[in-house]
């Protein structure tokens, strides 16, 4: 039983998975399908290119295939990773995928439909636009434009037994006459990259010019490319100023490094900064197929500094990233209507540069503005390098109260980049005229979703005073802990008080005190030449000495007596007779009543010290 | 010759000072002008003009109270004449939360409150229309919300009062010569001991939030949530519109947020941050 429920769960989840995983994988991609010619001749390579571009975070798409190819034989395919980013309602967008590029040949005379490419994504597979191709005889095809093969790298021209489309591979000494392609030196053999942008230092939104050349070696034959990766600019909103970024565009011959060179233009891209700082355009790179050794060809990796228009003089509404030249142009149809229908207001955004994807509506009570359609006719605008074009916002404008409803204006304010000034594009709405009765029945009235709302403010509410908090002083900090630590302080304190008081009583009543004080006494009345006074100090010497050292009094014994004692106390028997002696001889000279020669003293005061060290090491004196 | 240069370099700084003076107050008047426009505009019931007008004083640097307040009431007024852009209610949302923020006055913050509670009702509802959990209070960490029942000058009071009585106690205890005044000190001085702990780390907490906490408001539909490598987190968590967050750190067009449980980064587009107050 139990097992059967285990079962049925798995089922039930397994089931929620694969539609969960379905609902993912079933959001469509992007898809862009491109053909180089419409009318070829039998023998001409043609390129069919799909590019599918999924939003970040979906599953990524996968598995591209040309479809249906009769009449055409393929001749190579290249595969590379794309990414797009996007500003849509102020949001940044990213976009990454696949770019397929399929060479087809034509085989054979004939009016062909080839395709539908498709695509997977998420296990399911998506198809692009199919295309009709007429292949005429050989050599009656209309002539191509300038650049000849229609692939930037036409990597099947050989094989379609072409030479260069140049047609002066036979004559490398030809002289180049374009210096403005001239480089120092190759940076690669046989072909390579190089990349340039016009401008290395813009503002927010500001287009930077993008191009990319390849360069091929004259003396070469045309090389076949693979592994083609665009250049990456994820900081940038990046266009494509060139109809067809699958045709190369012949430039002319240039020097490099005393080599004549092919140069083509292979991509022409108008990118917008999506932000201020020093931001990184990576290479785009591509390899040589059917080569040897270093088969990578990379262009330059490039830096463009980008700062935010000025402050000043900046208009209310102005949006970073709105650059350019602007204008705008406004219709609307019917200007009479009844309460409760629509108009229509269509507004065609002109100009060039970073064109806006959204514009800010004036809002009016009774006016209900639904999501715009938005129609756009963008690219390079009269074959300059300026992108831009019109951008067409068709509204449908709900009328809900009754009267001449003023609709207001549109206003886009921009940074013009050439004038260094801003600019504001007007476009003047004007009134409609809305029968009907001007209150709406109780049952129309809209519920208010946010009742009770504050008050406006008219004024500013002024700079708020700094407010000091007790704890941003260190003295706070400092006061937190002198209560809890003043108690251990204090009893501290008087702990060591009272240890110095008693190491003070206990240091008066040692003998070895009074020992140091009569030997120090007795060295002064040496050095002062008093010879009683010196024998004084050398007996009291001798019996501190005595005392503190082996604990006998010489005062009041006899001379045998104390002698007896000290050679008890340890002390060698000659050195405790001569010390008996010597106390007693310094007893009776100081009594004397003769004058005694300072010298005697004195030597008698040398045989103490001599003495004292004798008595210092008894075995009572150590032990003490 | 000496005398002509200082007049010269006198008069040249007195120029300096008086076209600074001159240029600051057509500043003022700009800003006044602004204010005037706006407040006008919203009167009128011109929600878009009044919102461009009060971000254009954003985009000044005008960092004020009421001016926040307004600028929620702008986007509040798109969102009731029902021509409101994505986001509007995450804009109008972060007005109130920054006006809140700054202003000194009790009213003000009130009404803010109020107003705040009426937008995230409706996240909520619009929220639930759509099948998705209207939860838009994911709760404080457990240490914060302690932090917050008291404000950070009643922690340090607090920690102020507990450190007397701790030192009061420990003297009563060590010196009384009467039994029951020991005890009493010892009681003492082991009730504010840890008193004096709790309240200053609260204090620390408070004071950490102030410096070094800075939150913002999610200003889109829904903000996803993507890991160091900003690809999207399993199970595609989002953080909803109106929601205030905890910004972490800030990188290259993206934001490290933290919401409740949740942690991750977001488009920094997708999150505007609240002006610190004072």
């Amino acid at each position: 039983m139990h097992r059967r429920v285990t079962l049925a769960v798995c089922l039930v989840v397994t089931l929620a998975l694969f539609f969960v995983a379905r609902g993912a994988a079933a959001a469509p991609p992007e898809l862009r399908t491109q053909i180089s010619a419409d009318t070829v001749g039998v023998g001409d390579v043609i390129q069919l290119q799909l590019q599918a571009m999924v939003v970040a975070g979906s599953p990524q798409p996968a598995d591209p295939r040309p479809g249906n190819t009769t009449g055409f034989s393929l001749r190579g395919t290249s595969i590379g990773s794309s990414a797009q980013t996007s500003l849509q309602g102020g949001v940044r967008v990213d976009k990454f995928g696949v770019t397929a590029t399929w060479n087809l040949r034509a085989d054979r005379p004939g009016t062909f439909t080839i395709g539908p490419p498709t695509v997977s994504v998420g296990g399911k597979r998506f198809a692009g636009q199919p295309a009709r191709i007429v292949v005429v005889p050989a050599g009656q095809a209309p002539q191509r434009r300038q650049g000849g093969p229609v692939d930037p790298f036409d990597i099947w021209k050989q094989l379609a037994g072409g030479r260069d489309p140049f047609g002066d591979e036979d004559d490398p000494t030809r002289t180049p006459t374009d210096t403005k392609l001239t480089l120092d030196a190759p940076r690669g053999q046989i072909a390579f990259l190089h990349a340039t942008i016009d401008k290395p230092k813009v503002t927010v939104g500001e287009q930077v010019t993008l191009s990319v050349f390849l360069y091929v070696d004259r003396t070469q034959n045309e090389p076949e490319f693979n592994d083609v990766h665009e250049a990456t600019a994820g900081e940038f909103l990046k266009r494509s100023l060139l109809d067809n970024d699958a045709q190369a565009r012949f430039l002319g011959d240039a020097m490099v490094g005393g080599r004549a060179y092919h140069v083509k233009l292979i991509r022409k891209s108008a990118l917008f900064p999506l932000k201020t700082g020093t931001l990184d355009i990576g290479p785009m790179t591509l390899s040589l197929a059917r080569a040897r050794g270093d088969v990578k060809r990379e262009s330059e990796p490039l830096r463009v500094l980008v700062t935010e228009p000025p402050l000043a003089g900046r208009p209310a509404g102005y949006a970073v990233g709105d650059v350019g030249r602007f204008e705008l142009k406004t219709e609307v149809t019917p200007r009479e209507v009844e309460r409760g229908a629509a108009v229509g207001v269509t507004i065609d955004l002109q100009g060039t540069g970073n064109l806006p994807a959204q514009l800010a509506v004036p809002t009016r009570a009774g006016v209900e503005w639904l999501t715009p359609e938005t129609r756009e006719k963008l690219g390079a605008t009269n074959g300059t390098d300026r992108f831009g074009g019109t951008r067409t916002f068709s509204y449908v404008v709900r009328m809900q109260a009754a009267g001449d409803v003023d609709l207001g204006e549109i206003q886009l304010p921009y940074w013009d980049p050439d004038a260094r000034k801003y600019g504001t594009a007007r476009g003047r709405l004007g009134t409609v005229h809305v029968t009907g009765t001007s209150a709406p029945a109780a049952a129309d009235a809209p519920i208010d979703p946010l009742p009770g709302m504050p008050d406006v403010r008219a004024q500013l509410a002024g700079a708020r005073p700094a407010v000091r908090r007790l704890n941003d002083s260190p003295l706070y900090w400092l006061g937190l802990f002198v209560a809890p630590l003043a108690y251990p302080a204090f009893a501290g304190a008087r702990a060591a008080a009272r240890t110095l008081r008693t190491r003070r009583a206990a240091r008066a009543e040692d003998p070895r005190t009074e020992m140091d004080a009569r030997v120090a006494e007795a060295e002064a009345k040496s050095r002062a030449g008093d010879a009683k006074a010196l024998d004084l100090a050398t007996a009291r010497a001798l019996d501190a000495s005595a005392s503190a050292c082996v604990h006998v009094s010489l005062r009041g014994t006899t001379e045998g007596a104390a002698e007896d004692a000290l050679a008890k106390a340890g002390l060698g028997a000659d050195d405790a007779r001569a010390l008996a002696a010597l106390y007693r001889t310094c007893q009776a000279a100081r009594f004397s009543p003769e004058d005694i020669p300072v010298a005697e003293a004195k030597a008698r005061w040398s045989q103490a010290r001599a003495l004292l060290k004798a008595l210092g090491k008894a075995p009572k004196a150590r032990a003490a | 010759m000496k005398r002509g240069a200082f007049l010269l370099t006198a008069a040249v700084l007195l120029a300096l000072a008086l076209a600074s003076a001159r240029a600051r107050a057509d500043e003022d008047e700009e800003t006044h002008g602004l204010v005037r426009d706006g407040v006008a505009a919203l009167a009128a019931g011109k929600a878009a003009e009044a919102i461009t007008t009060f971000e254009a004083l954003a985009d000044r640097g005008i960092v004020d109270a009421n001016m926040s307040l307004d600028r929620g009431l702008a986007y509040a007024a798109r969102v009731k004449l029902g021509a409101d852009a994505p986001g509007d209610l995450g804009r109008a949302a972060h007005g109130f939360e920054e006006a809140r923020a700054l202003t000194a006055d009790p009213a003000v913050a009130a009404e803010a409150t109020r107003a705040l509670a009426t937008l995230r009702a409706e996240v909520a509802r619009r929220r639930a229309r759509t099948g998705e959990a209207p939860s838009l209070e994911p709760g404080a960490p457990f240490v914060r919300s302690v932090a917050h029942l008291a404000p950070e000058g009643g922690w340090a009071w607090l920690s102020l009062v507990a450190s007397l009585l701790l030192g009061v106690g420990l003297f009563v205890r060590g010196l009384g010569e009467a039994r029951r005044a020991r005890i009493g000190g010892s009681i003492c001085a082991s009730i504010a001991a840890p008193a004096l702990l709790l309240s200053c780390a609260l204090t620390l907490a408070r004071k950490d939030e102030r410096v070094n906490l800075k939150e913002g408001v999610v200003v889109v539909s829904s903000a996803p949530l993507t890991d160091d490598a900003h690809r999207p987190l399993p199970q595609g968590p989002f953080v909803p519109e109106a929601a205030r967050v905890e910004i972490v750190d800030t990188r290259a067009g993206w934001a490290h947020v933290r919401w409740g449980a949740l942690d991750g980064w977001v488009s920094s587009s997708a999150v505007r941050p609240i002006a610190p107050g004072p």
